[in-house]
C-alpha cells in the first residue's frame, strides 16, 4: 500500500520548544525502500510514531492506502509495523539475543518457543544465541528485527527508525530492508540524510 | 504475548547486567531494613528502660508517730525505686538532680521532700496534708521519657498509697477492735455495776430499816440514859447515905461491941436462971396438970354416967321431964364445975404452955447463950470489919457520884447519839433512793452498752489485715486481652511492615518500566499490557514481602500467631501497592510517581499504626477509611497477634477491590499510551 505523508509535523512539548519533527513530506510505495532523511534523536523517533499512527500530528496527514478512513489512527496502528525505534520498540541491549528475539516473535504474535527462536536465528547466521543484543553486528540485529516484526499478521508497511545510530555503513541494513520491499510491503527507513546519501543510487527523498 | 510473559520479558531486562541485578536486590531488601531495623531498635524499648539516667533524691526527714516508732518512708521509696531497675536510677542531692535534668544527664528527675513522712502520717493525727512527690522533666532530653516518668511516678505513689492506706486502716480497724473490747469491758463492768448497785441498794434498805431501829433503840438509850443518870443518881445518894450509914453503923457496932462485951456471960446467966425458971414452971405445970387431970376426972365423973344414972332414976322412978330436970339441974351444977374444969383445964394448959415454953426459952436461952460467944466473935468482928465496910461505902459513894457524872455525860451523848441517828436514818433513806435511781441508770446504762456492742464491728487480727490490704488497694484490674502483641515492637510490627511494603514498592518503579512499549506498539490488548506491567514488579514484591516476614518473623522473632496467613496476607498487600504504584506511574507518568510519595505520607499519618485513629483530626480520619494501607495494618494486626478473623475478610476484600481497580486504571493507562505526546518523547521531568 502506498502511504502518503503530507506535511505532516509534530509539535514540540510545549509552546517553548521547537516542533520535534518539521513538516513532512513523502510517499511511499509497496515494494519500494524509501529512505526518510532526518535529525537523529527524538525526531526520528516522533516521525516513526507518526507515520505509525501513535502520535498526534500538529500539521499534515499520513495516508496509508486508498480507502475511505485511511487516515484514521487505527488504521495506521493496525498496518504499520515500527521497527527499532528508540524507546519505543527497540529491543533492551543487555539482553541475550535468544530473548530479544523471543520476545520480538512473541509481539508479532508468532509461536516463541526455543526452537521457533533457534530456527530464526539460523536463518540470520546468529551462532551465539546467549550473547548480548548489542553485541550483534548491525547488520544481523537490524535484520532479524525487520524480518521479524514483519512477520505481524496484516503488516502492510514497516518504518524501520533511525538502523544507523547502531554505527556500520548503511549497506549493512540496506540488504535486509531490500529483501523486505521485494517481498511487496512499503518499506520507510527513517535515518540521517548522510546514510540516505550513501544509498542514494535507489532514491532517497527529503 | 501473554501477560506473564511481558512480566517475565521486564524481569529479565532488571537482571539483565550485574549491576541491574544488584539493584533489584538491593529494592527488594529495602522493606526488610525499613521494617526489620525499626522493629530492632524498638522491640522493647519499655524493657530497656533501665539504661536511661534518672535522678531520685531523697530529702526525708522522716517523722515520728504517736506510737513513738519512727516513719522514713522517703528511703524506702528511694531504695525501692533503685532496687526496681525501672532506670538507671542515681541517688544525688536536689541541686545535682536539676543541673543533671537541665544539662541531659538525667532524663528526669523524682524529689521526696523533707516532709514527706511526716505528710504521710498527718492524717493519723487528724491534720491531713497531702505528701507530695515532685517530679523534675525536660522535654529538651526526651519527651516520652517524660509520660513514661509520669507512669513511674504514678506507681510510686499508688504503691506508697497503697502501704500508708494499708496500715492507716489496720491502726483504724485495731482501734475499733480495741473500742469493741473495752465496750465489752464496759459493758460487764455495767453489768457487774448494776448487780453490786442492786445489792447495795437492797443492803440501804436494810440500813434504812437498820437506822430506822436504830433510832428507836437511840431513843430508848437515851429514855435509859435518863433513867440510868436518875438511877446512879440515887445510886450516889444511896450511896453516900450508905457511907452515912456505914459509918453510923461502925459507930453502933463499936457501941455495940463495947456494949456486948459481956454478953456471953451475961446470957450464959441468962440461961441458968431460965432454967431455973423453966424449971420451976415445968414443975408447976406438972402440978397443974394433976390438977387438971382431977378436975377433968371430976367432970368427967359427974358426967360419965349420966346414962347410968338415967337408967337409975329411970329405975328410981322418975320421969323423963324429971330426968330431964334432974339432968338440968346436974347440968347447971356441972356447969360451974365445967367451968371450973375448963378453967383449970386451960390453966393447966396454959401453964403446960408456960412451961413449955419456959422450956423452950430456957432452951433458946441456953441457945443465946451458946450462940452469945460466936455472937460477940462476929460483933467483934463486925466491928473491925465495919471499918472496911465503911471505906468501902465512902469509895462506893464517891464511884457512884463519878457514875452518876458518868450516866450524864452518857445521858447527854446519847441525846447526841439519837440526834445523830436520826439523820442517819434519813441520810439512809435518801442513800437508798439514790442507789435506787442510781441502780437504774446502771441497768440503762449496761442496756445502751450492751447494744452498742453489737454493731461495734470486731474482725479478728487476720480480718483486719485483709480488710486494711483491700482499703489500701482497694482496685485490682484483670486484663482479659483478647489479642496482644508482646512488646511494643510487636505492636508496631504491622504498621511498618504495612509501610516497608509501600516504600518498597514505591523504590521499585524507580528501576521498573511501569507498562512496555514494545508491547503498546505491538498493539497488545491494554488489560494484557497492564497486567504485564504488574507482574514484574509484583513478583519483585513479593520477594520483598517473604523476605520481610522472614527477618522479622524468623530473625527478630516476633511472635506471629497465623504465620501462612501473615505471609499471604504480606503478599496479598504487596501486590495490592505496587498495583496502586503502577497504576500512578502509568496514569500521570512523573507525577504518578511523585504522588506514590505523597501517598505514602499520607497513609502514614491516617493509618493509625501508632496512636488510635480516632486520634486524627477529622480531614484525615475521612482519609483513613480511604486508604488501602488502614486495611493492610488491621489485617496485618489480626493475622499476627490472633485476634478475631472476621474483620479480616473485609480488609482482604479491600485490598484485592484495590488491586482490580488499580489495574483498571493502568488498563485505561496502557490503552492511552497507545497515543504518544511529544511530552513523552522529550519530558522536562523523569523520575
Amino acid at each position: 500500500m502506498r502511504l502518503n505523508v503530507s506535511h505532516a509535523s509534530v509539535s514540540g512539548p510545549s509552546a517553548h520548544h521547537e516542533m520535534l519533527v518539521p513538516p513532512t513530506s513523502f510517499v511511499a510505495d509497496a515494494g519500494e525502500v524509501t529512505l526518510v532523511g532526518s535529525a537523529p534523536g527524538v525526531s526520528v523517533t516522533a516521525l516513526a510514531l507518526a507515520i505509525g499512527g501513535a502520535m498526534r500530528l500538529a500539521s499534515g496527514s499520513v495516508e496509508l492506502g486508498e480507502r475511505p478512513h485511511s487516515d484514521e489512527p487505527g488504521v495506521l496502528r493496525d498496518h504499520v509495523v515500527l521497527v527499532d525505534v528508540e524507546g519505543v520498540t527497540a529491543p533492551e541491549d543487555a539482553l541475550p539475543v535468544a530473548v530479544v528475539m523471543a520476545e520480538q516473535l512473541a509481539l508479532a504474535r508468532q509461536p516463541a518457543r526455543r526452537h521457533d527462536v533457534t530456527r530464526v536465528l539460523e536463518e540470520h547466521a546468529v551462532t551465539d544465541p546467549r550473547q548480548r543484543w548489542d553485541h550483534l553486528p548491525a547488520a544481523s540485529r537490524t535484520g532479524l528485527l525487520v524480518d521479524v516484526g514483519s512477520r505481524r499478521p496484516g503488516t502492510h508497511a514497516v518504518v524501520l527508525a533511525g538502523p544507523d545510530r547502531h554505527g556500520g555503513s548503511p549497506h549493512d541494513w540496506y540488504g535486509a530492508v531490500r529483501q523486505l520491499a521485494d517481498r511487496g510491503l512499503t518499506v520507510v527507513v527513517i535515518c540521517t540524510p548522510e546514510s540516505a546519501a550513501a544509498v542514494a543510487p535507489t532514491g532517497a527523498q527529503a | 504475548m501473554t501477560a506473564f510473559r511481558l512480566g517475565l520479558a521486564e524481569l529479565r531486562r532488571l537482571t539483565s547486567s550485574r549491576l541491574a541485578l544488584a539493584a533489584l536486590v538491593a529494592m527488594v531488601t529495602i522493606p526488610t531494613i525499613y521494617a526489620g531495623l525499626y522493629l530492632y531498635a524498638n522491640r522493647d524499648p519499655y524493657g530497656s528502660l533501665s539504661a536511661v539516667p534518672a535522678a531520685v533524691v531523697v530529702e526525708d526527714s522522716g517523722t515520728t508517730l504517736a506510737d513513738g516508732s519512727r516513719l522514713v518512708a522517703g528511703t524506702q521509696v528511694g531504695h525501692d525505686l533503685v532496687a526496681s531497675r525501672s532506670f538507671a536510677w542515681h541517688e544525688v542531692t536536689r541541686a545535682q538532680a536539676r543541673d543533671g535534668v537541665d544539662a541531659g544527664t538525667y532524663d528526669f528527675a523524682i524529689i521526696v521532700p523533707s516532709s514527706f513522712s511526716a505528710d504521710l502520717a498527718s492524717s493519723a493525727q487528724f491534720t491531713p496534708r497531702q505528701a507530695q512527690l515532685e517530679l523534675v522533666t525536660n522535654d529538651a532530653n526526651n519527651y516520652l521519657a517524660r509520660a513514661i516518668a509520669s507512669s513511674v511516678v504514678a506507681q510510686v505513689t499508688k504503691s506508697v498509697a497503697a502501704k500508708v492506706s494499708s496500715s492507716s486502716a489496720q491502726q483504724l480497724l485495731l482501734g475499733f477492735a480495741t473500742v469493741h473490747d473495752n465496750v465489752a469491758k464496759a459493758a460487764d463492768g455495767a453489768a457487774k455495776l448494776q448487780s453490786g448497785l442492786e445489792s447495795a441498794t437492797s443492803g440501804a434498805d436494810r440500813l434504812v430499816t437498820g437506822a430506822d431501829a436504830l433510832v428507836t433503840g437511840e431513843r430508848q438509850l437515851v429514855d435509859g440514859t435518863a433513867t440510868l443518870v436518875t438511877g446512879a443518881d440515887r445510886a450516889a445518894t444511896g450511896a453516900s447515905q450508905l457511907g452515912a450509914g456505914a459509918t453510923s453503923l461502925a459507930s453502933g457496932l463499936s457501941q455495940l461491941d463495947t456494949r456486948t462485951a459481956d454478953l456471953p456471960a451475961q446470957t450464959a446467966a441468962l440461961a441458968s436462971g431460965a432454967q431455973q425458971v423453966s424449971a420451976g414452971n415445968a414443975a408447976v405445970a406438972g402440978a397443974a396438970a394433976r390438977v387438971a387431970t382431977a378436975s377433968q376426972d371430976a367432970v368427967d365423973a359427974l358426967g360419965a354416967d349420966r346414962a347410968a344414972l338415967d337408967a337409975r332414976l329411970v329405975a328410981a322412978g322418975l320421969t323423963d321431964a324429971q330426968v330431964s330436970a334432974v339432968h338440968r339441974e346436974l347440968d347447971t351444977i356441972a356447969a360451974p364445975v365445967s367451968r371450973a374444969n375448963a378453967t383449970v383445964a386451960q390453966t393447966s394448959s396454959q401453964l403446960t404452955t408456960l412451961a413449955a415454953g419456959s422450956a423452950r426459952v430456957t432452951a433458946g436461952a441456953q441457945t443465946l447463950a451458946t450462940a452469945a460467944v460466936p455472937l460477940r466473935a462476929g460483933i467483934v468482928q463486925a466491928s473491925t470489919g465495919v471499918g472496911a465496910l465503911r471505906d468501902g461505902a465512902a469509895a462506893l459513894a464517891s464511884g457512884t457520884a463519878a457514875l452518876r457524872t458518868g450516866a450524864q455525860q452518857l445521858q447527854s451523848g446519847q441525846a447526841s447519839a439519837r440526834g445523830g441517828a436520826t439523820q442517819l436514818a434519813s441520810g439512809a433513806t435518801t442513800l437508798r433512793d439514790g442507789l435506787g435511781s442510781l441502780s437504774t441508770g446502771a441497768k440503762d446504762l449496761h442496756d445502751g452498752l450492751a447494744s452498742g456492742l453489737k454493731q461495734i464491728p470486731d474482725p479478728s487480727p487476720a480480718a483486719r489485715q485483709a480488710v486494711a490490704q483491700t482499703l489500701g488497694n482497694p482496685i485490682a484490674v484483670s486484663t482479659s486481652s483478647q489479642a496482644s502483641a508482646e512488646n511494643y515492637g510487636a505492636g508496631l510490627a504491622p504498621f511498618f511492615l504495612s509501610l516497608a511494603l509501600w516504600i518498597g514498592g514505591y523504590t521499585l518503579f524507580l528501576i521498573v518500566r511501569p507498562v512496555s512499549s514494545r508491547a503498546v506498539s505491538a498493539h497488545l490488548p491494554s488489560w494484557r499490557v497492564a497486567l504485564g506491567g504488574w507482574v514484574a514488579p509484583a513478583v519483585a514484591g513479593t520477594a520483598q514481602a517473604l523476605l520481610a516476614y522472614a527477618v522479622v518473623a524468623g530473625g527478630l522473632r516476633i511472635h506471629v500467631a497465623h504465620p501462612l496467613g501473615t505471609i499471604a496476607l504480606m503478599v496479598l498487600v504487596s501486590w495490592a501497592f505496587v498495583a496502586i504504584l503502577h497504576a500512578l506511574s502509568t496514569t500521570l507518568g512523573a507525577v504518578g510517581k511523585f504522588l506514590g510519595l505523597v501517598l505514602m505520607v499520607l497513609q502514614l499519618v491516617s493509618a493509625g499504626g501508632t496512636f488510635p485513629w480516632q486520634t486524627l483530626p477529622a480531614p484525615l480520619q475521612a482519609l483513613h477509611h480511604v486508604m488501602p494501607m488502614s486495611y493492610a495494618i488491621d489485617a496485618l494486626r489480626r493475622l499476627l497477634y490472633g485476634a478475631n478473623l472476621s474483620a479480616l475478610w473485609r480488609d482482604v476484600a479491600v485490598l484485592i477491590a484495590y488491586l482490580a481497580g488499580a489495574l483498571v486504571a493502568s488498563t485505561w493507562a496502557a490503552r492511552r499510551a497507545r497515543v504518544w505526546t511529544p511530552a513523552r518523547l522529550k519530558p522536562d521531568l523523569s523520575l
